[in-house]
């Protein structure tokens, strides 16, 4: 959780994802825009589970889900803000007061000041959807890249 | 802030923000500007530093929905010290788009 969360170097995992929309727009954002001196590039990449190459999928949602308390946990994942919270964790620049907004309480609606319930389990679930991500363990080898696209 | 740049090649648009002085706070490093992607929208991008008065000649970028640099700098101990000041830039920008939105 922490690996897509936090943005954490130091992890066993590498981030792909399904959606070419998705990478192109990572190949993008690099440190320097891509031009064609200096070209980005999107890698498409077939792995197929018995190839034998060692690399090991995994669906981020599917893991954190699987780890979920049951709905009569005290501590839920649920947040407890309006329905444009999750608009807030995908996009926090667009929808700064969706995010930040202080949360409702039932009448007779006194309670403390604060902003919704986030935990990381939540968070990992919509972050991991945004890119619609998936985990790879173990190095991608080169047999696994199917084609390189140019973007510049 | 610049008007937004189009690139022939690729098919973007960007939009550049200046970034106050205080969103720094520190003696070596200073972020000038954000460049962010209006078009394709991205939760993306890439914001430019200085390192003891020098431009550096590739930016940071920067996840809004993370709020974490997607960069390091080679100095672990400089780099503790900036890391955390993405959250600052993100609620920067955050209250910026807010306040323009609320006077149109």
């Amino acid at each position: 959780m922490q690996h897509i969360v936090r943005g954490t170097t130091v992890s066993p995992y590498v981030s792909l994802t399904k959606s070419y929309g998705i990478a192109f727009g990572y190949a993008l954002a690099g440190c320097a825009p891509p031009t064609p001196a200096n070209p980005a590039y999107v890698y498409e990449i077939e792995i197929d589970e018995l190839d034998g190459l060692g690399t090991r999928l995994l669906d981020p949602l599917t893991e954190v889900a699987n780890g979920l308390g049951s709905p009569y946990d005290s501590r839920p994942y649920q947040h407890d803000g309006d329905a444009s919270f999750l608009l807030g964790i995908t996009d926090p620049v667009d929808h700064h007061y969706d995010l930040s907004q202080p949360v409702r309480y039932a009448p007779p609606g006194q309670g403390t000041l604060r902003p919704p319930l986030l935990g990381i389990e939540l968070e990992c679930m919509v972050l991991s959807l945004r890119d619609a991500e998936v985990l790879a363990i173990g190095a991608v080898a080169k047999a696994q890249v199917h084609r390189r696209i140019c973007i510049c | 802030m610049s008007s937004p740049s189009v690139s022939p090649l690729a098919s973007y648009k960007t939009k550049t923000f200046s970034l106050p002085l205080y969103l720094s706070e520190n003696e070596r490093v200073t972020f000038s500007e954000v460049v962010t992607f209006i078009e394709p929208r991205l939760p993306l991008a890439m914001v430019h530093y200085s390192l003891d008065g020098v431009r550096q000649p590739l930016a940071l970028r920067i996840d809004f929905g993370k709020q974490v640099f997607l960069d390091h700098l080679t100095d672990t101990e400089l780099d503790a010290q900036v890391s955390p000041k993405a959250r600052n830039i993100v609620t920067y920008l955050g209250k910026m788009h807010a306040e323009r939105a609320a006077t149109h």
